[in-house]
């Protein structure tokens, strides 16, 4: 957490320093026009869940992609409605017996985010849905095979932009999920801190 | 003329070899000959005199086998303490005082036996005190710690004994089949003048001491009323139903055998079964053994001057063979052994002599002059007499205690290894000795064949006159022609142990398989991340009285024994799976021998209490954060 918290004010630093610099921009991107990007992600997701945790580990990697579409307001202010999905597999063992086990996580998220693009730089934050599909695999000395299972759910992306070329972009990113379920009869947290970077490629229309 | 003179050499060498196999042959079987030894082992009681009772076990787990004389005391002299002779080998220590086994009532004592009472495989000691003149008389109950010191329990029983009691014989068994060891007792009354007064009617009074399970015992009429003064009482299976019956020498009625009815309770069936004549006014001993090798308990009642010897035939008995002697002695104690290790029992009457058992049950004098018995015979009032194999040779030895004189130990001379010795460490309940097992000695792949049963023990407490023999089984198994036996034990409960193939010439260690300890069982919750499994994980502990333990068993107790696995020897746990968080389980565990042979179970119930959680992992995290 204290990681996310640096994060955000190095990021908010950032942001400070490219408002108070003159406004004469330096045209990466050109005005006023909308643009749309994919990108590449990679990042770790931090559960928060202690029995996740006990039996995964703190974290799981992840890889996925990511779709926004940038609606300028009056430049450098501007909306973002961002659609990106990732996955994650990871193995761990049961808290007794240390069995096998493996859990694969697929996150789909649709965010609306504010978005402030300096042209060399973009900042961005804003909240959004997640839909959340899991599947946990068992050892065969277990009495089920998996479980398997959907959950919605809220959060809270915030992050940033390099912009490289008037097409390419670099994205550093953290998101702050809330993914409860109680569907097995007992409650999971499958929300949790997402650490990511990415590559991401930019059309205008 | 020379091939005449080589055929008469011949025949004359055959005729040679011929004796000379015979005189082997018989030496071969042995002779039964004995040398008097108690001054040389120190055993020969007090100047004082007294002996009544006498028992052999190996109260101090040595290995050598221990005495204790029992001594009455008199109006002359009173308060004569009982006698724990402890075996060093080659010399004796008389330690009744400082172990605490030394009975101080005035009048002294008559009865007494050796028995594990509390399962911990050490002799304890019933002790029958007997009622002189001041009060209380009361029986006496020590508990051996371990290491041969006797702590006095009798509070155990003392609520039970209300009146002062002229106790002789006392027998130990688990009479009512629950488990644990019952005590019997001769006489429970006080007045010494009814011993020649017969009670009419008969009265109804408890002379049983019935275990509670918890250390302590109620006194309880069972069926076997006061009819007349008792002396020495035994115990047996002489129905061969499995239970423990009693057999009683009585002075007046004739001697008699209690039936027991399987839960204790006991019925006189002495006239039915053909003990209906009284042999004599005054029956001193009756023993229980098996002279003719046919698997069932024969009987010898002993008084008056005469051994009346009966066979069981169907468990009906007809008197075959009457022993007289010329010595005017009235006849107490008669011990049933095999001395001569040629495999029927031989025959010894307190302070008489010893006789020749031809194979068949019929006993033949053997003159003093032969079995070395002249000391035998020189005892001014013989008493008790108890067998054993003191000096660990393979034969058996006497002890014979004196009323009026020194007792006597004798020596059994035979020494060859033509015997086969059956200690029960652990009996199916656990306790050591094992009385009421019944153990039968076959010729090697024949076990259970009546044409080749060479010998039937059953182990008892007292018997004859208040003499109780080592809790060993001793049989006589002769080795010649590389000979070979199995042994089969039988249990109060049925269970049979088979010790296959031995080799005369040493002592078989029965233990039957005893439960594991410590059973507990815990539910614990093996978590996935979707999924939450009840564990219940049963531990235990192997019983150290085991030694041939191939497998556990695992059962559910549930409407029923449901076998859940069979483990091996060295595994103490066993996981079960997916079980219900909220239910309430019983789980026994048992262990099996190499003979198949099952313990008892030892049972455990698992609540419905909601699982624990256990993670290694975690823990090992926490004690690495506190670190």
């Amino acid at each position: 957490m204290k990681k996310a918290i640096l994060f955000l004010a190095v990021a908010l630093w950032c942001s400070g320093l490219a408002l108070s610099q003159p406004q004469t921009r330096i045209k990466l991107l050109p005005d006023e026009e909308r643009y749309f990007t994919v990108g590449l992600m990679g990042g770790f997701y931090f559960l928060q869940d202690q029995v996740f945790q006990d039996l995964y580990g703190k974290g799981a990697p992840f890889f996925g992609g990511e779709m926004t579409l940038r609606f300028p307001i009056r430049e450098p202010h501007g909306m973002d409605i961002a659609a990106g999905g990732r996955t994650l597999t990871k193995k761990g063992l049961t808290s007794y017996t240390e069995e096998a086990l493996r859990l694969r996580l697929t996150d789909l998220s649709l965010s609306l985010r504010y978005s402030y693009d300096t042209g060399r730089f973009a900042l961005f934050l804003g909240p959004g849905i997640e839909y959340v599909t899991y599947r946990e695999t068992y050892a065969e000395s277990f009495p089920i095979d998996s479980t398997q299972g959907s959950q919605t759910g809220l959060h809270l992306t915030g992050g940033g932009y390099v912009h490289l070329t008037s097409a390419l972009s670099l994205k550093a990113y953290i998101k702050y999920c809330r993914v409860e379920t109680d569907k097995p009869g007992f409650r999971i947290n499958l929300g949790g801190t997402e650490w990511g970077v990415g590559i991401l490629y930019r059309f205008y229309f | 003329m020379i091939q005449e003179r080589d055929a008469v050499f011949l025949r004359n060498r055959s005729g040679l070899f011929l004796l000379g196999l015979l005189v082997t042959a018989v030496f071969s079987f042995g002779q039964i000959h004995f040398t008097e030894v108690s001054a040389q082992f120190d055993v020969r009681g007090y100047p004082y005199f007294g002996g009544h009772g006498v028992s052999w076990a190996d109260v101090n787990r040595d290995g050598r086998l221990d005495i204790f004389v029992k001594n009455q005391g008199t109006d002359d002299l009173l308060a004569v303490p009982d006698i724990l002779y402890i075996n060093y080998g080659n010399y004796f220590v008389d330690e009744a005082g400082t172990r605490g086994a030394a009975d101080a009532y005035a009048y002294g004592t008559h009865g007494a036996v050796f028995v594990d009472l509390d399962k911990d495989h050490d002799f304890d000691l019933f002790v029958s005190t007997t009622y002189g003149g001041i009060s209380p008389a009361y029986n006496h109950l020590y508990r051996n710690n371990g290491n041969a010191f006797f702590e006095d329990i009798t509070s155990s029983i003392v609520p039970a004994q209300t009146t002062d009691l002229t106790t002789r014989g006392v027998a130990a068994a688990d009479f009512d089949g629950d488990g644990d060891i019952d005590l019997y007792f001769t006489n429970p009354l006080p007045d010494p003048d009814s011993y020649n007064t017969l009670p009419s009617p008969p009265q109804s009074l408890p002379n049983f001491y019935i275990n509670n399970g918890d250390g302590t015992f109620t006194a309880e009429y069972r069926g076997i009323d006061w009819i007349g003064f008792a002396q020495g009482v035994t115990t047996g299976d002489f129905d061969g139903d499995g239970d423990i019956d009693i057999a009683q020498a009585m002075w007046g009625p004739p001697s008699t055998v209690y039936r027991n009815n399987g839960a204790g309770h006991f019925r006189n069936v002495g006239g039915p079964i053909g003990l209906s004549v009284s042999n004599g006014e005054f029956d001193n001993g009756i023993a229980w053994a098996d002279v003719d090798n046919d698997g069932d308990l024969d009987l010898a009642i002993v008084g008056e001057g005469r051994i009346a010897l009966y066979r069981n035939t169907d468990n009906l008995y007809s008197r075959y063979q009457v022993i007289s002697w010329a010595r005017p002695i009235g006849g107490f104690h008669v011990c049933f052994g095999d001395f001569d290790n040629d495999g029927d029992l031989d025959l010894y009457l307190s302070g008489e002599n010893a006789y020749a058992n031809d194979g068949q049950g019929n006993f033949t004098l053997i003159p003093e002059t032969e079995s070395g018995l002249e000391d035998s015979l020189k005892m001014v009032d013989p008493r008790g007499a108890a067998l054993a194999d003191f000096d660990n040779d393979g034969d058996l030895d006497i002890y014979v205690t004196n009323k009026s004189g020194y007792n006597r130990l004798f020596r059994n001379d035979l020494n060859n290894s033509d015997w086969l010795e059956a200690e029960i460490m652990s009996d199916h309940r656990g306790y050591a000795g094992g009385i009421g097992a019944k153990l039968d000695l076959y010729q090697a792949g024949y076990v259970g064949e009546p044409a080749y049963l060479k010998g039937h023990r059953e182990i008892t407490g007292e018997y004859g006159y208040l003499g109780q023999d080592m809790p060993i089984a001793h049989f006589g198994a002769p080795a010649a022609g590389g000979a070979k036996y199995d042994l089969r034990v039988t249990f109060l409960d049925g269970t049979q142990r088979v010790y296959s193939g031995l080799t005369p010439g040493q002592k078989v260690q029965v233990a039957t398989i005893s439960p594991p300890l410590n059973l507990q069982g815990e539910k614990i919750e093996n978590k996935a991340l979707f999924y939450r499994e009840t564990l219940i994980e049963l531990t235990w502990e192997p019983n150290p009285l085991n030694d041939d333990v191939q497998t556990y068993k695992v059962y559910e107790l549930d409407q029923g024994q449901n076998m859940l696995a069979e483990l091996p020897a060295t595994q103490f746990s066993y996981t079960l799976r997916n079980m219900d968080k909220n239910k309430v389980y019983r789980f026994a565990v048992t262990a099996v021998d190499s003979q198949g042979l099952e313990s008892e179970p030892t049972t455990v119930i698992v609540n419905g209490e909601a699982p624990v959680e256990r993670s290694e992992r975690r823990e090992a995290r926490s004690l690495k954060r506190r670190l």
